[in-house]
């Protein structure tokens, strides 16, 4: 029920196309207040919007929060692997009004330890058996 | 004030002192309540009475020949006054409730108390409108009408939600921690709350970065350099060999993502509010209709959702959202909130993320453009 609160309190926003809730952006402009240039993030989702014929969805790395101050060290494992499914806008009628926030929707990607692992034979046959006996029934 | 009058009503200190302020302010206090200003009506022709007497009688005295004689209007503002409560009390009147007969006194003293204050305050403001022609003094005319459609005036009054909103929000003010020498409305109390948080956060991002000189380190303990590029390989004609290989990958700058204040970020692609927008009540089965089936749109209710309670419920305490504690490792927030109509699987639920554009911290593009 709270989450259904929350949800009614998004505000419909028109759009170039339609009224929603969620405004849709194929494009994050990453600026700085002292250093010249942008970055650009893309992520076109959408199989009948696409970006130059294909779906582009770009990588970045996160910077995790919790960090203790100066106590971040650039390395293969410190950084969460992202991929970005989703650049969207949305505006909530907040206790003290109307608020906007620009957000993206990202896949954290984590090291797969699943049956299919490199180096996991054996779990792997068991999954190639997992599949026969479900081809068998 | 002469109260030469025997008067039904006391005029105690409170009364004297409320004159006091009017003289000194020119208004009246502001903790004075609509029950106040009728008991002030009430000894309001007794207070009326001689009371310019005394100031005519020393301009007359001393006036130059040939100018005219003032005469004292203090009668004349008894007489409305006298009008004035009478109509009032008519007006108020609930018991016995009013018939026709009412209705049409309670319409011509109106009217005929409209005429008073044309003839009596005949002084223009610089619109050229009469000082008494004000919206207020207007909906005398217009009474009967009211009594005719809603019955009782109490029907269509707001001293209730008035005096409550005086009360309880613009009152509370003085009751918050600020001290009682800033007593802000509520209202006031949560703007400066909210400024205060996103100070707060502001100062938590300066805090988190450290200071601006921060030197990011790689895994081996050497400075990361501010450049744009990184060459893989030692050869001093590939780059400069100093700071290591980087495996050949394009790297943009993470120098700009040292700092998170100084980052700034825009939405683009479509205009102001993008190139298209879905209803939240019809993307749960990832259809998002002409732009086609995107199964991740299944999700982004209940994150969004999520995203607003975990990051923003300060600002949903209408909402009554349970409270998150400081220590966040033994409390589940996906648990804390069910939702009725999405039903997500846990292990895949947690396989995304979502993020304030602020709070990408670091966003180091790996593309082969």
């Amino acid at each position: 029920m709270q989450l259904n609160a929350l949800l009614q309190s998004l505000e419909l926003r028109p759009s170039a196309q339609r009224t929603g809730h969620f405004g849709l952006f194929n494009c994050l402009i990453i600026g700085h207040s002292k250093h010249d240039g942008i970055q650009r993030v893309y992520c076109d989702p959408f199989p009948k919007k696409l970006f130059y014929g294909r779906n582009r969805q770009d990588l970045a790395l996160v910077r995790p929060p919790g960090i203790e101050p100066g106590g971040f060290v650039l390395a293969p494992d410190s950084v969460w692997y992202c991929r970005v499914l989703l650049l969207f806008s949305f505006s909530a009628m907040t206790d003290t009004g109307s608020r906007s926030f620009d957000c993206a929707l990202v896949s954290v990607m984590e090291r797969y330890e699943g049956p299919l692992a490199s180096g996991n034979y054996l779990n792997y046959l068991s999954y190639l058996t997992y599949l026969t006996n479900d081809a068998i029934k | 004030m002469h109260a030469a009058h025997a008067c039904l009503v006391p005029v105690n200190y409170f009364i004297t002192s409320l004159f006091s302020y009017l003289q000194k302010d020119g208004k009246p206090p502001s903790h004075l309540r609509a029950a106040d200003f009728r008991h002030f009506l009430l000894i309001l022709p007794f207070a009326l009475d001689n009371l310019f007497k005394e100031e005519v009688e020393k301009y007359n005295r001393g006036r130059v020949q040939g100018r005219p004689a003032l005469v004292d209007p203090s009668e004349e503002l008894v007489g409305v006054s006298n009008t004035f409560v009478s109509w009032y009390k008519l007006y108020r009147r609930t018991n016995p409730p009013k018939g026709p007969q009412d209705v049409h006194t309670v319409t011509s003293q109106g009217a005929r108390l409209l005429d008073m204050f044309r003839t009596v305050f005949p002084y223009r403001n610089k619109k050229g409108r009469l000082i008494m022609d004000t919206e207020k003094v207007h909906s005398i005319k217009h009474c009967g009408l009211e009594i005719g459609n809603y019955a009782n005036p109490m029907n269509t009054s707001s001293d209730g939600p008035d005096g409550g909103h005086k009360l309880w929000v613009k009152g509370q003010g003085g009751n918050t921690n600020q001290g009682p020498s800033v007593s802000f409305s509520m209202m006031q109390q949560c703007v400066h709350k909210e400024a205060s948080q996103l100070l707060c956060e502001a100062v938590q991002a300066r805090v988190e970065d450290g200071d601006t000189d921060e030197e990011w380190l790689d895994d081996k303990g050497r400075p990361l350099r501010a450049d744009r590029w990184w060459y893989a390989g030692e050869s001093p004609e590939q780059g400069n060999s100093r700071h290591g290989p980087c495996m050949g990958i394009r790297v943009n700058i993470w120098e700009r993502a040292k700092t998170r204040r100084h980052l700034e970020h825009y939405l683009e692609g479509g205009g102001v509010n993008g190139y298209d927008a879905l209803r939240h009540e019809s993307i749960l089965r990832g259809d998002a209709g002409k732009l086609g089936k995107y199964d991740i749109l299944a999700f982004l209710p209940d994150k969004v959702a999520r995203f607003l309670y975990e990051y923003h419920d300060f600002r949903f305490q209408r909402l009554d959202l349970p409270p998150i504690p400081d220590d966040r490792s033994e409390f589940d927030l996906h648990a804390a909130l069910r939702p009725d109509q999405v039903v997500v699987h846990q292990k895949l639920f947690d396989l995304f993320e979502l993020f304030d554009v602020k709070r990408l911290i670091l966003i180091i593009v790996t593309t082969c453009s």
